[in-house]
This record gives structure tokens, C-alpha cells and sequence, in this order.
């Protein structure tokens, strides 16, 4: 258990240190394997934020609203949209920069990138906001990360807030473009939250736009809950802890990698590189990794991996470093492998892959093979029904029973376009561990 | 008369109006042409100076761009930036970088790729706009290529080797975008577009939306590598200077002014009509009224001419000569007066009285009448009556038709110096009852021309023909003689004669019986 040790290690560090850090947990699945044969198991890489040693203490935010204002937020939807811009002014203060930008065929720069300083002035301008033609999405998200460019700084949480309620017609509107422009987004350290709202927007542009771009997703069914989101979002804007997090994950020889499960990033022989905009207070952002190990002796340990993080700590504005290493253990009882299993990993792979379950069955449904996708999501919530009670966990209950209901209202065609965004959002939410 | 005062009314008023309508059309048809182009290049200016906002946007990325290129190390050219997607670096135009093995999978994927653009000579031609550095070893240039979408390349290319750097469409895209949205607003109605390689709007100013039918104004091509898109430009046509309205209005003034005209020449016409109407109306009654009070002196003359004749029984000729003349002219005044009184009877029930009568003798009364203003005209009678049994009709209109019959051939016909009279009896089948009685005025004058053959029958109408200056009457002895003759259950004609003319009254009668034994 050298893994152990060093995490034990680290900890010790960061006391004596007195610094707050962020943790790095990296666990395998299976830390004891059958030996004799070569073996898949997952890797789990998790860093957690730390508390905020002061209360009320945070990095500053550097934020832009762009709000949809075509025809078809006409009424309540654009009326609460301004509620929940306004609540985000009177959450922000002084040292935060804010920027509206609304569009629809045009885009129009409401409010400047601006400290809030006056903030009666903005609130007059919300006020004002009213619906006209057509969406000019892309143009929107640009614009507004062009107002976060204008005070761009390392060490502030930088971030775009879009609400629309329709899809793109004005400019590029397929996702794989805009994930293209949420990446180049999260080069900058610009994160790219998107919130969806009614029924009539594209869930999958907006969840790969936030998903590139190391954003939130939400998908908001009732006006009336938008304030609440925002109440959310804004939560988690100001807990962020550490920016611009580059983890490496190095095999050991012999040890080869197969794919990452839920996030996004670059597998160069025995070497995984990704990156995450931001580590947020209290939450765990982790990443899983599926590889083979070839066949072991029995008891005795090989080394699997070693886990290298850098990041910017928000609260001591410096870069720190952690690093962590993985080893596994032979055996020739099928028992100590089962008993051996950390739960979880376990957990967290399971619901992974029922993240995936759930896309192939959005796929299916999409091509009108109903049936193949319910088939695809009771027998994921059938498997994870059986995990659960292995490993005595309600978290994985509860989502077999979420998917299983997935599955049963599958048929229903009226309701499929909000069924079709909900299990995208709970898909984005599982898979980047979103907060809300 | 009408008619040719109806056509030189209609070209006096049609002619002008077609012209000035013609006129106002061209103008107008000018007038649009010119705001038009006027129309046209402000929009034309409008689309430059948004060209000029992307040209300008299109030269800072192309900045940031080469000094990205000109800061590559060959020997490791992988760069992480916002703007860059991929690097790639080729020698003698194989791919150097990235690797095709000991990579990740989408190295070796963007390895093949960019041997498959080396190899379709995407950046062996140099693209129109190319910049030199000072010793000309090396150019610079964008590339396009096309596959799923257009993507865009800056490269460096010197002897050997070719350096070239894939943007991130995406952020390249939002750096135009971000330039253009500072552009003003355009005015309403209408729409600036900027659409890209496959015809999909990337940018839009204004919000009027075209129909299927508009075409854009301007049309446009923006700076490489944009070459492949288009800026368009829509205005509402409603707000265009259209020929539509104002041909609209011209038309409608001309349809105005021509149900004018034509309302104008209606309304003369029957204001014209009417008066004719009203005035020979007034004409008759006037007529009517002074022959009755003609009657009565015109009684006395008679009877005391009558009387006079009788108490002069010898005097010198002379003095019977002008007694002549005076009895002559007042039983010929008398048969005119009769004749207004008859017209304006007409149409009231006037029924003939029938009686028991001589024709012979009554036609013979009447010639004798006429007798002095014969021998005053130098005019020959002959007289042929056949013999006519006594017949049962009204003995004053067989006088009256005969003598305006005589009236008129004496009138029209005195050229000929002779006037024949015939009086017949044209029995169908002999021994029928039935038979028709014949009275013909015969005369060798001047003769009726053909085209006014249905007209003389007509009240008041008198030949305007070169004879009949001098002649008195009222044009009436004609019309009333063949309306008598039609009461009668006759008819009063005109023959075919030549020369002079022939006008015979026909009335069928029943043979009494005793006349035909």
C-alpha cells in the first residue's frame, strides 16, 4: 500500500506547511488482481478543494452574462432571466467584474466588462432588456468571452454564464463547432457555463460547449427556477480553489492504457495528459482510466502509475505541485480480489459507465430504435441494482432507479425533448461531478 | 355630326393624356433607376465598411498568427495555443511533425491528414496574396481547404521546409465575429449578411426577412481566406424606390382621367340629344298652337275668297287670276295647318271615320285644287282614274295623303314638268272581294337618292338637297300621310322609278257586293 504512504505523506506536508492544498486521492479498483492472466481494471484520479482558511474569503470573479433575447423569450422566460441577472449583481462585489452581453440576431455589449462599483446603474440597464429576433448564439459566447478577455488575469475565476431558451440560426451552430470554441475558451482559462432553457434548445451543443470548456450544464424546464441556478452557479464561481490544474498520469511499463471514461484528454504512449479549469472548495473532480495489467505473481507488488498535478492555488496565488504513485498486488484467490475492491472506485466506475449506457441509448432513441435503448438502460440499471447491493451503496440504488425510470418513459414521444435534456444535464453532472 | 364631334373629342383628350402618361412613365422609370443607384452605392458603402471591419480582424489574427510561425522551433514545433489548433511541419513535402507513431491517435490522425493536403498541393501554390520577407527565401501565406467544414492555414514556407499552422476555426471565427458586432446599426427593413462557404449566415446586421423571391443588392466577396464567402445585402422592397406605387398612381389617374372624358362626351351626347328632343317637341307644340289659331282667319279668307269669286263674275282676267292665287295658297296654307294639327294628334286615338265615298271625285277635287299653282309651275297634270266603285273610308285622309302626295311631287319634283296621277283597283284573284286600291303620284324630277330613301318618312325631314331651297314646309306631309295610310290598314311606299320618283299609297278594301254585280 505505497500509495497509502504517500498520500499519508502529502498530508503531513500540508500540515506542516500550514498552506491549504488541494488533495490528490488516486486508487485503483482492484489494488489486489488475480494473478496469471492479464487484467482490465480502472484507475481513479481525484483532487479535492480545500476549504477557504478565512470564511468568506475567494478569488475574485471575472464573469459575463450573455443572455438570450430572441423572440421566443418573450414574457415570463425573459422576465425571470432578468431576475436572475439581477440577483447575480446584487451577489457580486466590488473587486468582481461583470459584463452583459445580450443577443439575438445582433449581439449588443449591455454592460462593458465593469467592477461593480455602480451597481444601480447595471440594474437600470437590466431593466431594459427586451426580446427581438433570431439567435446569434455563437456570436454571443464570443462576445462575451471577448468582455472576459479585457481583464483576463490568471489568478481570478474567469468565466462565461450563457442562458438561451433556442437553437443557433445565426452563425455556426453545430456543436462539434462550438466545443471547438469551448476549448480554445478553456486554453485561455475561460470556463463556459451553459444554461438551457424550456424545451426547444440543443442539449447537445450546449452540454459539449460547457463540456470543453470545463463549464456547468443546466437545463432549467420552468422559468421560475432560474434564480435558483444562478444561485448555483454562483456558488460554485466563488468556491473555486485552484485554476488551471494539469494532471499527468504516467504508466509503468508494461502497464498499458486503454481509454479515459468521462473526461477529455490526450493518451501519448505510456502518458495521459488532461487538464481541468478549476478545482471548486469541498468537491472532488476526478477522472477514470481503463487499463490492462498483464498477468501478475502472486504477492508480488508491481507498480502500476505515477500521478503528477500542477496547479494554481487561489488562496496563496502561487503554483504548487502534488504527485502521487499506484502500485497492485498478485494473488491467487478470486475472494481477495473481490474483498480487496475499494468502493469507491467502484461506484464512480459504475456510474460512469451508466453515463455511457445512457448516451448509447440517446443515440439509439434518436435513430427511432426505441427499443434497443431501453434495452441498453434496464440492463445497466439491472447491473447496477446488483453493485449496489454488493457494495451496500445508495448512491448507485438510487441511480438504477433513476436510469430504470429513464428506460420506462422512454416511449412517451411528447415528453422525450425534456426527457432528452434532463438525462443529458444528469449525464454532464455525473461525468464532471458538477455540483448542482 | 355626333360622331365626328365624339372622335376628335376622344384624340383631342386620348392623345395628350396617352403622351403625358407615356412621359410620366419614363421619368418616373429614370427617377427610380437614379435612387436606386443611389440606394445602391450607400449600401455598397455600408457592406466596405464591414468588409473593411473583417479585413481589419483578419490582419490582427494574421499578426498574432506569424509571430506564433516566426517563434516555431523546427525541431520542436508542438504549440499549445487558443488560436492554433495543430502545428505541422513538412520537409520536401513529407510530414515531419506530428509523427505518425509513438503520438496520440489524433497526432497520427492530423499526420495523414496533412500529407493528404501536401499532396493535394494545397500549399505548393501559393495563394494570390503572398508576402515576401526582405531576402526572399521565405512566403507566407493563408491556405484554405474544404472537407466537412472550410479550415484555415497560415504557413511558412522556405527551401525545403513548409511550417504550417491549422487555426482553431472556432476561435478565428469568434475573433471575426467579435470585430463585426461593433459595427453600427443599419437602418429598418433592411438585412446585411455575411455568408460563409456553404452559404450558411455567419453574421447578420438588421433584421427585415427576406422572402424567397428577393435578390441581395451587393454581392460581395471578403478578403482571403474568406474568398468562398459572400457578403449579401437585402432591403425591404416596400422601402425601395419602386416603380409599384407610383405606377400604381399613374394608372389610376389615367383610368381617372379617361372615365372622366368618357363621362364628359356621354353626358354632351345625351345633353345634346335632349335638347334636339325638347326643341322639336316644342317646335310641334308651338306649331300646334299657332296653326289653331291660324284655323279660323284662315276660314274666313277662304270663304270670302270663295265669295268674291262668285260676286266677280265678269271683271278683267287679271282680277281672276288673283283670286286664283289667293283660293290656291290658303287651301295649300289649309292642308299644312291640317297637316301640324294631324302630327300632333298622333298618338292621341285618332280613328278614321268611315263613309261611303267616291274616290274618284274627291281625288279629282283635290287636283283641281292644285290646279292654278300647277299652271303657275308650268307644270303638266295627267290624270288617269280607272273606275272605282264606292268604297267605305274616310274620305278627308285619302284628300289629305293625296294632296301632301301632290305637295311633295309639285315640291321635289317640278323639273319634270309633269306630274301623273293614277288612280287603280288591283284585284287579287278576279271575282275575290278582296282588292287593293292604288293611288300613284308620279313625277320626272330630281328623284330621291338611294341612301335617303328610309328617311324621308321621318317627321321633319326635309333633303338638304340643293332643290329644295326656296320650298316651304314644315317636313311633316310624308310621315303623316303614311301614318293615315298604315290607320287605313295601307301602306304609303316609294317606288322604284327612274327618272324622278313614284310614291304610291295601297289600301286594301272589300268590295261592296252590289259593285260586283
Amino acid at each position: 500500500m505505497k500509495h497509502l504512504l504517500v498520500i499519508l505523506l502529502g498530508m503531513f506536508t500540508f500540515t506542516t506547511l500550514s498552506a491549504a492544498e488541494l488533495i490528490l486521492d488516486v486508487n485503483l479498483e482492484n489494488p489486489v488482481l488475480l494473478a496469471g492472466k492479464p487484467q482490465i481494471t480502472y484507475i481513479k484520479v481525484g483532487l479535492k478543494g480545500f476549504e477557504w482558511t478565512r470564511s468568506g474569503d475567494r478569488a475574485p470573479l471575472n464573469v459575463a452574462l450573455v443572455l438570450d433575447r430572441s423572440g421566443s423569450m418573450e414574457g415570463e422566460k425573459l422576465e425571470r432571466a432578468k431576475d436572475a441577472a439581477r440577483y447575480a449583481v446584487g451577489l457580486l462585489e466590488t473587486r468582481d467584474i461583470l459584463s452583459i452581453v445580450t443577443y439575438e440576431t445582433e449581439v449588443q455589449v449591455l454592460v462593458p466588462a465593469t467592477k461593480l462599483t455602480d451597481k444601480r446603474e447595471i440594474l437600470r440597464l437590466i431593466d431594459g432588456i427586451h426580446t427581438d429576433g433570431s439567435t446569434a448564439l455563437f456570436a454571443g459566447v464570443s462576445k462575451g468571452a471577448a468582455e472576459v478577455q479585457k481583464f483576463l488575469r490568471r489568478e481570478q475565476v474567469n468565466r462565461v454564464i450563457l442562458l438561451s431558451d433556442g437553437l443557433a440560426n445565426v452563425g455556426p451552430d453545430s456543436p462539434g463547432e462550438l466545443a471547438e470554441l469551448g476549448s480554445s475558451l478553456r486554453r485561455q482559462g475561460i470556463s463556459v457555463t451553459t444554461i438551457g432553457l424550456g424545451l426547444d434548445f440543443n442539449e447537445d451543443l450546449m452540454t459539449r460547449l460547457a463540456q470543453a470548456s470545463d463549464g456547468n450544464h443546466a437545463f432549467v424546464q420552468e422559468p421560475r427556477d432560474l434564480v435558483q441556478i444562478f444561485n448555483s452557479e454562483f456558488k460554485d464561481a466563488l468556491s473555486v480553489v485552484a485554476r488551471d490544474v494539469e494532471i499527468k498520469l504516467i504508466c509503468a511499463p508494461g502497464i498499458k492504457p486503454l481509454r479515459i471514461l468521462n473526461r477529455e484528454g490526450d493518451i501519448r504512449g505510456q502518458e495521459i495528459t488532461l487538464s481541468l479549469n478549476q478545482v471548486y472548495s469541498l468537491q472532488e473532480k476526478y477522472f477514470l482510466v481503463e487499463v490492462e495489467i498483464p498477468a501478475l505473481t502472486p504477492a508480488a507488488l508491481r507498480p502500476v502509475a505515477e500521478v503528477q498535478t500542477a496547479y494554481l492555488n487561489l488562496q496563496s496565488a502561487s503554483r504548487q505541485n502534488l504527485s502521487s504513485s499506484l502500485t497492485v498486488r498478485g494473488t491467487a484467490s478470486p475472494q481477495e480480489q473481490t474483498l480487496s475492491r475499494v468502493k469507491d472506485v467502484a461506484e464512480s466506475v459504475a456510474l460512469q459507465k451508466n453515463v455511457e449506457a445512457g448516451e448509447q441509448a440517446i443515440q439509439f432513441r434518436d435513430a427511432g430504435e426505441s427499443e434497443k435503448a431501453k434495452k441498453v438502460l434496464e440492463e445497466s440499471a439491472a447491473g447496477l441494482r446488483v453493485l449496489a447491493a454488493e457494495l451496500a451503496s445508495p448512491a448507485l440504488e438510487a441511480q438504477s432507479t433513476q436510469t430504470a425510470a429513464d428506460a420506462s418513459k422512454l416511449d412517451e414521444e411528447e415528453d422525450w425533448q425534456a426527457q432528452r435534456k434532463s438525462m443529458r444535464a444528469s449525464q454532464y453532472s455525473t461525468e464532471n461531478q458538477q455540483s448542482y | 355630326m355626333n360622331k365626328k364631334l365624339v372622335l376628335i373629342l376622344t384624340f383631342t383628350i386620348l392623345i395628350p393624356l396617352g403622351t403625358t402618361f407615356y412621359m410620366g412613365w419614363q421619368s418616373m422609370e429614370k427617377d427610380r433607376e437614379n435612387s436606386l443607384k443611389r440606394v445602391q452605392e450607400s449600401l455598397g458603402t455600408r457592406v466596405e465598411e464591414n468588409n473593411t471591419r473583417l479585413s481589419k480582424a483578419l490582419e490582427m489574427i494574421k499578426g498574432k498568427v506569424q509571430d506564433l510561425l516566426e517563434n516555431l522551433d523546427p525541431s520542436s514545433p508542438e504549440i499549445s495555443h487558443p488560436l492554433i489548433k495543430q502545428s505541422y511541419l513538412s520537409e520536401n513535402n513529407r510530414v515531419v511533425y506530428p509523427p505518425l507513431a509513438g503520438g496520440t491517435l489524433t497526432e497520427s490522425d492530423h499526420h495523414r491528414r496533412f500529407q493528404r493536403l501536401l499532396d493535394q498541393g494545397l500549399f505548393s501554390h501559393p495563394p494570390r496574396e503572398k508576402s515576401r520577407n526582405i531576402n526572399g527565401a521565405t512566403e507566407l501565406g493563408w491556405s484554405s481547404s474544404r472537407e466537412e467544414s472550410e479550415s484555415y492555414y497560415y504557413w511558412k514556407q522556405s527551401k525545403t521546409q513548409l511550417m504550417v499552422l491549422e487555426l482553431n476555426r472556432s476561435a478565428f471565427l469568434a475573433g471575426l465575429v467579435n470585430e463585426l458586432t461593433q459595427s453600427g446599426s443599419i437602418p429598418q427593413g433592411h438585412l446585411l449578411r455575411l455568408l460563409d462557404d456553404r452559404k450558411r449566415i455567419f453574421f447578420q446586421l438588421g433584421d427585415y426577412e427576406p422572402t424567397p423571391g428577393d435578390s441581395p443588392l451587393v454581392f460581395k466577396s471578403p478578403p482571403q481566406p474568406l474568398e468562398s464567402w459572400s457578403w449579401v445585402y437585402y432591403v425591404d422592397p416596400e422601402l425601395l424606390p419602386v416603380l409599384g406605387a407610383q405606377v400604381w398612381w399613374l394608372i389610376a389617374a389615367a383610368a381617372l382621367s379617361l372615365l372622366a372624358v368618357l363621362s364628359f362626351l356621354l353626358w354632351f351626347l345625351t345633353k345634346e340629344i335632349g335638347r334636339e328632343l325638347r326643341e322639336a317637341g316644342e317646335k310641334v307644340s308651338f306649331v300646334n298652337q299657332v296653326s289653331h289659331e291660324l284655323k279660323t282667319p284662315l276660314t274666313n279668307i277662304r270663304l270670302y275668297t270663295d265669295l268674291l269669286k262668285s260676286s266677280i263674275i265678269e271683271s278683267n282676267p287679271k282680277t281672276q287670276e288673283y283670286i286664283q292665287v289667293i283660293s290656291s295658297e290658303a287651301d295649300r296654307l289649309s292642308r299644312m295647318i291640317h297637316n301640324v294639327l294631324t302630327f300632333a294628334r298622333n298618338g292621341k286615338k285618332d280613328q278614321p271615320r268611315l263613309r261611303i265615298t267616291d274616290v274618284v271625285s274627291i281625288c279629282a277635287e283635290v287636283l283641281l285644287s292644285f290646279s292654278p299653282s300647277f299652271k303657275a309651275r308650268n307644270l303638266e297634270l295627267i290624270w288617269m282614274p280607272k273606275r272605282i266603285p264606292l268604297l267605305n273610308t274616310d274620305p278627308d285622309w285619302i284628300g289629305q295623303i293625296l294632296g301632301n302626295m301632290i305637295s311633295n311631287a309639285e315640291k321635289y319634283g317640278a323639273s319634270g314638268k309633269k306630274i301623273q296621277v293614277t288612280l287603280d283597283l288591283e284585284e287579287n284573284q278576279p271575282g275575290s272581294e278582296q282588292a287593293i286600291l292604288v293611288l300613284r303620284v308620279r313625277d320626272w324630277g330630281q328623284g330621291i337618292p338611294n341612301k335617303e330613301r328610309n328617311r324621308i318618312f321621318s317627321p321633319f325631314q326635309r333633303l338638304t338637297h340643293s332643290l329644295t331651297e326656296g320650298s316651304s314646309g314644315a317636313g311633316l306631309g310624308l310621315s303623316i300621310s303614311r301614318d293615315l295610310a298604315r290607320k287605313l290598314g295601307g301602306d304609303l311606299i316609294l317606288e322604284e322609278t327612274t327618272p324622278g320618283a313614284c310614291f304610291s299609297l295601297k289600301i286594301p278594301i272589300r268590295l261592296p257586293k252590289e259593285a260586283q254585280s
